[in-house]
């Protein structure tokens, strides 16, 4: 209960004394509204730059790519695969190397792309029979997709 | 004489909708197609254009123009001009996304307690707090937004729930955003130089200056996507 005879500002943060109270006057100053906005915005720089933190961290490798479990070395896979040309783009046909991995019912199956920083797209079997892996940029192109799809640095093609 | 007056006001403000949206648009279409990284971190060009200038465009127009909307009409034209003007990365994302950005910034910059004649509204604390987190909102909102509504306008046979997967992608890139939020904000909210009022500038000057800026930010985008630079 608030005594009557109160005349200070709801709006403000009451002064304390010593250092730490030095301290929240200079982070948050005077109003509450400061108070509330600072906490806030401190949970969101320490909440995002852990995720940053730990995304960045676990950013794979990207000198092999895994087909349904099976690894292509990126320097290799050019030589072993016949490359195909789609809307001026050079590269490995996405379907030749499902086929490659054995995999049985294609069509009956998506299929995740997944880049090195976490970042995938799921696709159908139709889109891996016109979308290709590029040498450049370690990347997948599917010229009759938005760029969304364009994947950088992939790593990993799995079977869903 | 006061409808004289309304009237002219409200054509002064869309002159600046497109002005400053097209400032904006031209931005995203030239550096926000870049791909830049510090060392082994990539810099999230995204999160940067949405921190620094999407933040502050938008920002400025509310301040020069004081006018509910007015954000949300400079993200609209950005987004136009990007979506026209097809340079750098996936067009129809970066479009939506600009567009998604003015929503979520007229949503938060509307409450009446980030008024510029609010308590606090000369602390620069208040508006660094307020930008951190507006700049983070506008950017992860923007990013979930365009991964849902991309795969539906596009039909291009997009999973519209893979953006559950890369979430946390998402909310550690929004940090970038968030800081640079933090910064453009209290610049532009309280710096003197940008303190000029609209309606008093020559009506010639003003929608000239307007033209001329609008025309040239539209050539440059046109200029460079035929050139093929990018």
């Amino acid at each position: 209960m608030k005594p009557m005879n109160d005349n200070s500002n709801p709006m403000e943060i009451p002064e304390g004394n010593g250092a730490l109270s030095s301290i929240k006057q200079l982070i948050f100053g005077t109003g509450r509204i400061n108070f509330s906005l600072g906490i806030v915005a401190v949970i969101i720089l320490l909440g995002s730059l852990s995720v940053l933190t730990y995304t960045t961290l676990t950013r794979e490798d990207t000198d092999t790519v895994t087909v349904n479990g099976k690894e292509y070395a990126w320097d290799e896979m050019f030589e072993d695969f016949e490359t195909t040309t789609l809307n001026g783009h050079e590269g490995i046909l996405l379907s030749d190397l499902v086929n490659d991995t054995a995999l049985k019912d294609q069509e009956d199956h998506d299929y995740k792309i997944v880049g090195a920083d976490g970042y995938f797209k799921t696709v159908s079997w139709d889109d891996m029979q016109n979308g290709l892996l590029v040498k450049e940029d370690k990347m997948t192109v599917f010229p009759e997709k938005t760029k969304g799809f364009w994947i950088k640095d992939v790593i990993e093609i799995e079977v869903v | 004489m006061e409808n004289d007056e309304k009237k002219m006001k409200k054509y002064r403000i869309i002159a600046g909708i497109i002005v400053i949206g097209s400032i904006w648009g031209m931005l995203e279409c030239t550096i926000g197609g870049m791909n830049t990284s510090i060392g082994a971190l990539y810099l999230p060009m995204g999160a940067v254009m949405a921190g620094l200038f999407g933040i502050g465009f938008m920002a400025l127009g509310r301040r020069l123009f004081a006018q509910k909307g007015m954000a949300l009409g400079i993200a609209l034209v950005a987004g136009i001009l990007r979506f026209f003007a097809p340079v750098g990365s996936c067009i129809l994302c970066s479009s939506i996304a600009i567009m998604a950005e003015g929503v979520i910034f007229e949503l938060v910059m509307s409450r009446p307690i980030f008024s510029l004649n609010s308590l606090n509204a000369k602390d620069p604390r208040t508006w660094a707090y307020l930008g951190i987190i507006t700049g983070y909102a506008i950017y992860v909102s923007g990013y979930i937004i365009t991964q849902v509504l991309t795969p539906i306008i596009a039909h291009d046979g997009g999973h519209i729930l893979d953006v559950v997967g890369i979430l946390p992608l998402i909310l550690g890139r929004g940090f970038f955003a968030a800081i640079l939020g933090g910064v453009s904000l209290p610049l532009v909210v309280l710096s003197e130089h940008l303190s000029i009022d609209v309606v008093k500038v020559r009506k010639e000057l003003y929608y000239t200056a307007s033209t001329l800026a609008t025309t040239f930010c539209w050539a440059v985008v046109l200029l460079i996507y035929f050139s093929g630079v990018f």
